[in-house]
């Protein structure tokens, strides 16, 4: 065990100035409420349909698709992956055109797009994975094993970070990001925390976790998500939710996709190949409390389960799904998706459309002033 | 994180068309046992696989490429040919453009000298289009389809394309177990003198194509003659196209998508008697090219490479009985061929694939005509194949097959009729896991040709075929879960057809088909996902696959020296999903299927400068089967301009100028991968 590490991890404290979710520190203050307006929805697209984005629009109650399309007269890119909103502005990371479109939130226009290669080169800078914002910035992994930051307002490159292999989510936590990186699966994941007062990375495997792809903190601990990798006969084994205590885990509870909101994980648990007694897929849905380390059954449940977020400022549920092939039931990605809304407790409130492969979920927020 | 991403005649001049052709020419002859040892003779010298008989070698180009468009009007089943004249005087300027001259036949073309092309027939699929190559048919057992694209046609004799059991009955099983077999012949030079004869052609064009080829041929000896051929192809394939991103249009540059191609044969050919002969080649093929990948919107980046190399060896004996009753032929080929893929912008090599495969084959056919009218062929093939590839889920699979054929044909002045039975038996393993299903099948099929009237060239056929297709060794063991108990994917084709062949004046003549057709196709195979990462295969799919066919060829004769002639076909073919009636999909035409295509060429030929102008278009397709909103890709129709002029110098002397794509259309055949647009290529050839 690297003692430096685990010093690392016991260091940080709580989410301040950096978050997945992106507040905008200088809005932050008296007067103002953050609200969320709606939810944005990522999708991946197909070899035969770019990557899109949708958005569910709180005060219609509807969904629109292909929103950057339709503001802009241009593809958002070819394989959209990830996104968030900061400040005024939206990010979407779109991994195949190795790009990051800045758009007004409010319009979705673009106001720029960044070319990752032309910040990082071709050789570090294709295929921009995921992103988060904070101290004016933002923060991307590319397969290449960076993690670039990149100024909100001039979108130059101010730092740039040699993390493991083929990083994929990460967290910010007080003056550290800490990155999950994947492998690409081969088993030799492992996370890396990157100290932004210094720039000093230290990368680290942790016992048990082989596939990390997203990061959680919670209550002074870092949680990882991690796909796992398959047997003999591919079926998907070992993914699920674990603690990271310095460089061992502990599982909380198997799942393929998760989010947290206010101290509970809502997660899905589709590994594949698993089946139940009468052959069907097996799938789970769930709610696990980190307090009383507890498992809630969660009623809903989606036909082909690909992304789950919970709005950090109302709690509204939202699972993504691809819709079926009717021909032959199985998930048919050349077909718009869907997004099921939930309650808290899973009784299904609406179903809204979404494009092709929905691969990231994120909230429209911003600041209202109140009186 | 995803762990592994999903990616991605020979018998044309036919022995027994020419039994068709005899009992016209002969009928009036004396005796039976002339007339049929006559036929057989001239079955066997037309019959492209044979060589080097001297009687063979009499023939000029000229007589066999007349008897191939009339076999073509004969022929109990659609068969179509192109000879190495065609190709000149329709301005015919490489493999992907002479097929589409054939009607009934789809090419998925990547773009660009270096860009792959397959054919897949009548809505059947490229895995399930047999091609073989001077009477061979090429095996690819990993994912079923063969590329075209290593073909040029500096060394094509013809090229021909047989849907349907036709009556051509002297053939291997292998080749009676394709709904459609493209044949692929190379230049067949037998010189009667002793001294060297050489081939020479260099050719160069737009976006860096170099191509030069010779091919030297010698007789050694009555009975010997050899030839060597050797070609090289350069192409930088950098070429401008414009993309439409919505209403944004930008105009971009094909890049990362250089190629260098060695291609080498040699041809030994013995007449070993009167009766018996054995032609043996050696083939291999080299080609490196780095693939520029589909387009993206926003940047040109790749990272990918493709180095293929093949090597086989094929030989091919036949000999006949001293009455001519009995023929023999009997094949037998060494294959092998590696795929090196690789991806450098992905660290670690992680989609870096590598894929060998191995082919044992040998067949052999006994053609049995006991009396007048009446033939029957048996043939027996065996082949072995195996696959192992750099893939951390390699289980070494590996094929054993055998393939039967028993057919017999009825032939009488106005009438052919053919039947045969194919008994298929696919035996499946693999080194490190239990192999997928074994596969025993009967496959009937029947065809027949009728002429109308006495003395006219007007006939009408009908054949019917069912055929079914074993799995790949791809959709059986990879992308991820193996799908080892995959079914055979069922096809049932249907043809009616009328066949007209008329000299109008002695200035004028034609040769004009129309073929209506259905083909049935169940249990398809198809790829599902698990997730965007994981798929499998299943049976699922229903297809209905109805159109027509029609060609045409026409000559006018001004004199002597100057002729007009005219070719074209035209394909409707409506290929449907018809697997599930509730369906949103039901009746949806499937990706990449035209359904209108075709093509035309106009030729002039003269004393001072041959020219053609030709042109070639297919209708809207869609880029999925779902037809998803925006995923089509539109029609095109775009044209070319050939002049070439041959004079003696001592020795032949060919020069040649194409304009390509002459109005610039830009279009696709392959979503997101470009056509070139306006072209230039030259060429000489020159041979003594």
């Amino acid at each position: 065990m690297n003692k430096r590490f685990l010093n690392v991890l016991l260091l940080a404290i709580a989410v301040i100035g950096l978050a997945s979710c992106g507040d905008d520190d200088k809005y932050q203050g008296e007067g103002l409420k953050t609200v969320s307006n709606g939810a944005c929805v990522v999708g991946y697209g197909t070899s035969s349909i770019p990557g899109n984005l949708s958005y569910i629009d709180y005060t219609s109650g509807e969904s629109t698709t292909n929103v950057f399309a339709k503001a802009n007269g241009s593809s958002l890119g070819t394989g959209a992956n990830d996104g968030l909103v900061y400040g005024s502005k939206m990010y979407i990371v779109v991994d195949g055109s190795a790009t990051i479109e800045v758009v007004d939130r409010n319009t979705m226009k673009s106001i720029k797009q960044i070319k990752t290669t032309d910040l990082l080169g071709t050789s570090l800078g294709t295929n921009p994975r995921h992103i988060i914002a904070g101290n004016g910035k933002i923060y991307f992994t590319t397969y290449h094993g960076i993690v670039a930051a990149v100024d909100t307002a001039s979108y130059a490159l101010t730092n740039k970070y040699t993390v493991g292999s083929y990083p994929e989510g990460l967290v910010g936590v007080g003056n550290y990001i800490y990155v999950a990186n994947s492998d690409y699966g081969m088993g030799k994941g492992s996370i890396s925390a990157i100290n932004l007062t210094d720039g000093s990375v230290e990368t680290e495997t942790i016992s048990g976790v082989v596939n990390p792809v997203k990061l959680f903190y919670a209550n002074n601990s870092l949680y990882v998500l991690d796909n796992g990798s398959y047997d003999a006969s591919y079926n998907q084994v070992g993914a699920g939710l674990k603690q990271i205590i310095g460089t061992s885990s502990t599982t909380l509870f198997n799942a393929t996709i998760a989010d947290l909101y206010q101290g509970n994980f809502y997660f899905v648990n589709a590994a594949y190949g698993a089946k139940d007694d009468k052959g069907n897929a097996l799938v789970t849905y769930g709610i696990y409390t980190l307090t009383t380390g507890t498992k809630t059954a969660f009623a809903g449940s989606v036909d082909s389960p690909a992304q789950i977020a919970v709005d950090p400022i109302n709690g509204r549920v939202f699972i993504a799904s691809n819709s079926m092939n009717a021909d032959n039931s199985y998930p048919d990605y050349n077909k718009n998706g869907y997004v099921r809304e939930f309650t808290s407790m899973g009784t299904k409130v609406k179903d809204y459309v979404c494009g092709s492969s929905p691969s990231a979920i994120f909230f429209n927020y911003g600041y209202e002033k109140v009186n | 994180m995803p762990l592994v991403s999903y990616r991605e005649g020979a018998c044309f001049k036919s022995c027994s068309q020419k039994t068709c052709l005899c009992n016209l020419i002969f009928s009036n002859s004396r005796g039976r046992m002339r007339k049929i040892l006559l036929c057989i003779i001239l079955c066997l010298t037309y019959d492209s696989s044979v060589m080097a008989q001297s009687d063979s070698i009499l023939l000029d180009d000229v007589e066999v490429i007349a008897s191939a468009h009339k076999s073509s009007v004969l022929s109990t089943a659609p068969v179509q040919y192109l000879g190495s004249n065609d190709l000149l005087k329709f301005g015919v300027t490489d493999i992907s453009d002479a097929l589409h001259r054939l009607a009934g036949i789809n090419i998925l073309d990547y773009g660009g000298t270096g860009g792959m092309k397959t054919v897949s027939v009548r809505g059947l699929g490229s895995q399930h289009t047999g091609v073989s190559y001077d009477g061979i048919t090429l095996s690819e057992c990993q994912n079923g389809e063969i590329d075209l694209s290593r073909y040029t046609l500096n060394n094509v004799g013809g090229v021909s394309l047989a849907i349907g059991d036709n009556d051509d009955i002297f053939i291997p099983a292998r080749q009676a177990a394709y709904p459609a077999v493209l044949s692929i012949e190379t230049l067949k030079t037998l010189p009667l003198d002793y001294r060297a004869h050489l081939l020479t052609e260099i050719k160069t064009g737009s976006f860096g194509l170099f191509n030069p080829f010779v091919k030297y041929t010698q007789r050694y000896s009555n009975s010997f003659v050899a030839s060597v051929s050797s070609e090289y192809t350069h192409a930088d394939n950098n070429f401008p196209f414009t993309l439409k991103n919505i209403s944004l249009i930008t105009h971009e540059k094909r890049t990362h998508n250089k190629m260098d191609s060695y291609h080498g044969e040699v041809d030994l050919r013995w007449s070993i008697n009167r009766l018996s002969n054995l032609w043996t080649k050696v083939y291999y093929y080299d080609n490196n090219r780095l693939l520029p990948g589909q387009v993206v919107y926003y940047t040109n980046i790749s990272g990918q490479s493709l180095h293929d190399k093949n090597a086989f060896l094929q030989t091919l004996f036949t000999t006949r009985s001293n009455n001519g009753n009995l023929s023999l032929k009997v094949n037998a080929k060494v294959n092998w061929a590696a795929s090196i893929y690789k991806d450098a912008v992905y660290p670690g090599g992680i989609k870096d694939a590598s894929y060998w495969q191995r082919e044992y084959y040998t067949s052999a056919s006994l053609l049995y005509t006991p009396v007048e009218h009446i033939a029957f062929d048996y043939s027996l093939d065996y082949a072995y194949n195996n696959l192992n590839s750099s893939l951390a889920t390699d289980t070494r699979p590996y094929r054993n097959t055998i393939l039967q054929s028993l057919t017999a044909k009825y032939s009488v002045n106005r009438f052919t009729a053919v039947a045969r039975i194919l008994h298929s038996v696919y035996l499946n393993g693999e080194k490190d896991g239990e192999g997928s299903k074994d596969m025993r099948r009967l496959s009937p099929s029947f065809s027949l040709a009728y002429k109308l009237l006495e003395n006219q060239d007007l006939f009408v056929r009908a054949s019917y075929k069912s055929i079914f297709r074993a799995p790949t060794f791809t959709e059986s063991y990879y992308y991820l879960y193996g799908s080892r108990d995959l079914k055979p994917e069922i096809t049932t084709q249907f043809n009616v057809g009328i066949t007209w062949k008329q000299n109008l004046s002695n200035r004028m003549d034609f040769a004009a088909t129309l073929d209506a057709y259905i083909n049935n196709v169940k249990d398809k195979i198809v790829a599902v996902p698990y997730n965007m990462f994981v798929w499998t295969h299943i049976n699922v799919g229903k297809v209905l696959v109805h159109g027509i066919d029609a060609s045409l060829i026409a000559s006018y004769h001004f004199d002597s020296q100057q002729t007009l002639s005219l070719s074209g076909n035209y394909t409707y073919n409506k290929c449907e999903n018809r697997t599930m009636k509730t369906s949103e999909y039901y009746r949806n035409q499937l990706a990449y299927m035209p359904v209108h295509s075709g093509s035309a060429s106009l030729s002039y030929e003269n004393p001072w400068v041959n020219m053609s102008i030709h042109g070639t278009g297919m209708s809207m397709r869609w880029a999925n089967n779902e037809h998803y909103e925006g995923c089509n890709i539109p029609g095109y129709l775009e044209a070319g301009i050939s002049i070439y002029k041959t004079i003696d110098i001592g020795g032949k002397l060919t020069l040649r100028g194409d304009i390509l794509n002459i109005f610039n259309k830009q279009y696709n055949i392959i979503y997101m991968y470009p056509m070139p647009g306006r072209s230039f290529t030259m060429s000489a050839t020159y041979s003594f």
